[in-house]
């Protein structure tokens, strides 16, 4: 199965740092919003392709492990993965590195699963994503 | 019956990662959502993966898999009438 991934190079701002001089947690869900969008431009899954189908993809599930702190000034990388899936998500796991060592800061995981623009859960893949998923050779089922 | 809802309890704890419990501890009967095994709609969407790639069953409507979903009782009622595999 076909590993789908995007990159992305982080602008910190200042205002993104607090008290103890590092980068704030809560930024971090910023980074990896920013993340899912080089995805979906990258590989034609994006928030607005969802609407345009007639879906919504919330965020259900999010989680973060901080390891190393982004200091003000580093320019670090985002690495989005695409984790294949059966049911009706969409799950991603995410590394932030410095790239000046390849050293690991944070990882992190999400899933996304559809609503309907009544915003009722949607049980089974949308069609426009499984062939989303067949285009790009992630289908998990057999 | 009971072969099939042993066999249910096995695989709900196989696809909701519920490692640490072992069948016993689901009461068939208990509701599976809620109360009970406390289970939620997300949870869902992966029985919904495993009664189509297990029993090939494929249920598209929400409604219908909310009473489905009840307790495993009613699931495993349900599979062996519509099972087709």
């Amino acid at each position: 199965m076909n590993e789908l991934k995007a990159s992305k190079q982080l602008e910190i701002r200042f205002s993104e740092v607090d008290s103890m001089g590092v980068v704030w947690h809560g930024s971090y869900m910023l980074y990896f919003e920013d993340a899912r969008e080089a995805f979906g431009a990258k590989y034609g899954l994006s928030y607005m392709g969802y609407v345009d189908h007639g879906y919504f993809a919330p965020i259900v599930e999010q989680s973060f492990q901080y390891k190393k702190p982004i200091r003000y000034g580093m320019r670090p990388r985002i690495d989005i993965f695409y984790r294949p899936t059966e049911s009706a998500k969409v799950v991603f796991d995410y590394e932030i590195r410095d790239p000046q060592d390849e050293s690991l800061i944070a990882t992190g995981h999400s899933v996304q699963v559809f609503m309907d623009l009544q915003y009722q859960l949607v049980w089974d893949n949308p069609p426009f994503y499984l062939e989303w998923k067949r285009r790009w050779g992630v289908m998990s089922q057999e | 019956m009971e072969e099939l809802i042993l066999e249910l309890k096995q695989e709900i704890i196989k696809a909701l990662n519920l490692e640490d419990m072992t069948p016993d501890e689901i009461d068939a009967n208990e509701p599976l959502f809620g109360e009970g095994l406390g289970l939620d709609s997300i949870d869902a969407l992966e029985l919904i993966v495993l009664l189509e790639k297990k029993y090939g069953i494929k249920l598209a409507n929400p409604a219908e898999g909310k009473a489905i979903f009840k307790d495993v009782t009613t699931i495993a009622a349900y599979v062996k009438e519509h099972r087709t595999k």
